[in-house]
């Protein structure tokens, strides 16, 4: 017997890969990325050299649990390696605990209901930050050194073959203390995410658009001149179903600072593979 | 002693006719003479490698008493740091070196500029019992 099997948002709008469906109680993901290609891009939008890691990767695990239908939890943490020149460095990545709520559920009676879900996230610092670094590529840099913490939105149309949706995240900085009496707080950030989709015999395919917004950064108090900073991005994702396992293999390449149109930021490659495992 | 204080005089006058604006630091040779913030200082940047985006970037720094007047005191450099603030930080630092050179002529090397962009140098002295601090913008290409 055929059920229907609404599906859930692809989560790529949040920071967390591992979205739960309304049955599913227990599900974790582990996967590998790969970053590479990096270019700076500096505050006119010009492309200038970056001699910091040439290549990033990362084994990333996310567990969730579902409480209800409606709320799960998951908690993501990952491994990071800094390559450059033939050397390397490694370290755990900063963890992040994430809550969703789904306010309004997709409904078989009517697939022009979306799903509405609210997601809240606390990223902790637990990496050495940029401004601790010492190596002379930065091979020791791994995270922003400042806790975080996410609110979101995500609307999803997940009942037919042709799916989409948007999310948007806020993500509000704390403020990192260094040496040398150096105070700095990254400027809030504004991440949306679109994504469009379509069901095929063996899972479905995805394409999304993310704009990442950050306001200016402040340093010892002071806002800095010139430090707003924009990204366009674009994804593709295969999903693979192995509906008999209760499993889900995810490819996921995206390519960040697409366009002519980035401002103080950087254009990487990024590739990632991940397996979904109900439990 | 008063050939050399001419000679000096006339170095230091050619050399601040040829200083170009602040923000043409951008290859090596290009200098810039530059105020210290208490106004009591002056002092003469000269790349010898570099700017870029690199690990081995050198430079000379001269430093003067008002304008162009040559320091009676040994000039100490306290602190040599290159900082983006459009990114809040600065550059690894541990391969940077300052010598003497002659009176109150440094080099810095292993400066490392860790990718292009707008960095500014923020050196600190000391002359005696006298502190001052200078800012020199760079764009790294």
């Amino acid at each position: 017997m055929q059920t229907a099997h609404a599906c859930a948002s692809c989560g790529s709008g949040g920071d967390s890969p591992l979205i739960l469906y309304p049955n599913e109680e227990w599900k974790f993901y582990l996967g590998t990325s790969f970053t590479g290609g990096y270019v700076n891009i500096l505050p006119d939008g010009s492309h200038g050299t970056d001699n910091g890691p040439q290549l990033k990767d990362s084994v990333l695990f996310s567990f969730g649990h579902s409480f209800s239908p409606r709320f799960f939890l998951t908690f993501t943490d990952s491994y990071l390696q800094n390559r450059s020149h033939g050397r390397s460095q490694s370290s755990w990545g900063d963890p992040l605990v994430s809550a969703r709520y789904t306010l309004i559920p997709q409904s078989i009676e009517d697939d022009r209901v979306p799903q509405i879900q609210a997601m809240v996230a606390y990223k902790y610092p637990a990496t050495k930050a940029l401004q601790e670094a010492t190596d002379a590529n930065y091979l020791d840099a791994f995270g922003n050194g400042v806790s975080e913490i996410k609110l979101g939105l995500d609307l999803w149309y997940g009942m037919s073959r042709l799916k989409g949706g948007i999310a948007h995240v806020v993500t509000f900085p704390s403020h990192a203390h260094f040496a040398q009496n150096l105070t700095v707080e990254p400027g809030v950030t504004q991440r949306s995410t679109l994504t469009l989709g379509l069901s095929h015999p063996f899972g479905k395919i995805l394409v999304g658009y993310n704009l990442e917004m950050l306001a200016p950064l402040r340093v010892n108090g002071d806002e800095v001149a010139d430090s707003r900073e924009v990204n366009h991005s674009l994804f593709t994702t295969l999903d693979f179903d192995f509906a008999d396992v209760g499993g889900e293999c995810r490819l996921t390449i995206s390519q960040r600072g697409v366009g002519p149109w980035n401002k103080n930021t950087s254009q990487a490659t990024v590739l990632s593979l991940g397996w979904l495992q109900v439990l | 002693m008063k050939h050399l204080a001419c000679y000096l005089s006339a170095l230091t006058l050619l050399a601040a006719c040829g200083a170009p604006t602040k923000q043409a630091l951008e290859s090596p040779g290009h200098r810039d003479t530059v105020a210290s913030l208490s106004g009591q200082h002056s002092a003469i940047l000269t790349w010898v490698q570099g700017p870029k985006a690199a690990p081995n970037n050198v430079l000379h720094l001269q430093f003067f008493d008002g304008p162009d007047a040559p320091i009676s005191e040994q000039v100490e450099v306290k602190e040599f740091k290159p900082w983006m603030a459009i990114h809040g930080h600065g550059a690894p630092m541990l391969k940077q070196k300052i010598t003497l050179l002659s009176a109150n002529l440094f080099e810095v090397s292993g400066i490392n500029f860790i990718m292009s962009g707008p960095w500014e140098l923020q050196v600190k002295i000391a002359s005696g019992a006298t502190e001052d601090s200078f800012k020199f913008p760079v764009s790294v290409p």
